[in-house]
C-alpha cells in the first residue's frame, strides 16, 4: 500500500503505471521530509525516514528485476 | 588532485552521510563554495556568511547542556527506546562525518588561511562543525533526549533561526 502511494507521487499520469516513477517519488518524498525536519517531532521524522528507506530498497530491488 | 579539491570532496562526503538535514544543507553549501572558488568562479560571500553561526550555536548548546544535564540526571528522565535507536543509528554516521571533516581541515594550511580570507572562513566553519559533531558524539540517550527537546523548542519558536541571523548579522 505504501509503495502504491509513493508511485503516485512520482507518477506523471493517472494510470500510475510507469516503471521507475516510484523511485523518483521516494526521492521527492525524502526531500520533502527533510524540509519538514524542523517542525516534525524527532521520532515521527525518524519513523517516516525509515519507511522511505525501506521503500527505496524494495523499489531498487524491483528495478533490478524489471531491467 | 590538489589539496583544496580533496578538501571539497571530503566536505561533500561528510554532507552526503550527515544525518541532520540542516547540517547536511550547510555542508553542501560549504563544499560548493570551495569547489567554485577552486574553479575561479566569482561568488558572493553572503552564502558562506549565512552558515557561519555553527560555532556560537554549538557553544550555546554545550553551555546549556552543562546546566541542564545535572537536572536531567537528578529527575531520572528516561529516553524513549526509539531515541536510543536514533542515537545509535546516527552515531556511526556522525563518527564518519567528523573523520571526513578532520581530514578536510588538514588541507587548509596556516599559510593558505593567512593569504586568503575566504579560506580562513571556510576553515573556521569546518572547525565549528567538528566541534558540533564531537558534542553530538558525546551525548548519551538521556542527554540526547533532553537536548532534542530543547532543539525542537528552538525550531518551533524560531528562536534558533533568529539567533543564527543575529550571529551572522553581527559578523557583517
Amino acid at each position: 500500500m505504501h509503495i502504491t502511494f509513493i508511485g503516485k507521487v512520482g507518477g506523471q499520469d493517472e494510470s500510475n503505471n510507469h516503471p521507475g516513477n516510484g523511485g523518483q517519488g521516494v526521492v521527492e518524498l525524502k526531500a520533502k521530509l527533510d524540509e519538514l525536519y524542523k517542525v516534525l517531532p524527532r521520532d515521527d521524522y525518524y519513523r517516516v525516514k525509515q519507511l522511505l528507506s525501506e521503500a527505496e530498497g524494495i523499489l531498487e530491488k524491483h528495478d533490478g528485476v524489471t531491467k | 588532485m590538489t589539496n583544496l579539491q580533496l578538501a571539497s570532496r571530503l566536505i561533500k562526503k561528510a554532507s552526503d552521510i550527515q544525518p541532520c538535514p540542516v547540517c547536511k544543507a550547510d555542508l553542501k553549501i560549504l563544499s560548493e563554495f570551495v569547489e567554485k572558488k577552486i574553479q575561479g568562479k566569482h561568488q558572493s560571500l553572503k552564502r558562506l556568511k549565512k552558515i557561519d553561526y555553527v560555532n556560537e550555536i554549538t557553544s550555546l548548546a554545550i553551555s546549556s547542556m552543562s546546566i541542564v544535564a545535572p537536572l536531567v540526571r537528578m529527575t531520572g528522565i528516561k529516553a524513549p527506546e526509539l531515541y536510543e535507536k536514533i542515537l545509535s543509528d546516527n552515531f556511526e554516521a556522525n563518527r564518519q562525518v567528523k573523520a571526513f571533516l578532520v581530514r578536510a581541515r588538514r588541507e587548509f594550511s596556516t599559510d593558505l588561511i593567512a593569504q586568503d580570507r575566504d579560506y580562513a572562513t571556510v576553515a573556521w566553519i569546518i572547525d565549528s562543525f567538528i566541534k558540533a559533531t564531537s558534542f553530538k558524539l558525546g551525548l548519551d540517550p538521556q542527554l540526547f533526549y533532553a537536548y532534542d527537546k530543547i532543539i525542537r523548542f528552538g525550531y518551533k519558536t524560531h528562536l534558533l533561526e533568529i539567533m543564527a541571523r543575529i550571529i551572522t548579522g553581527m559578523k557583517g
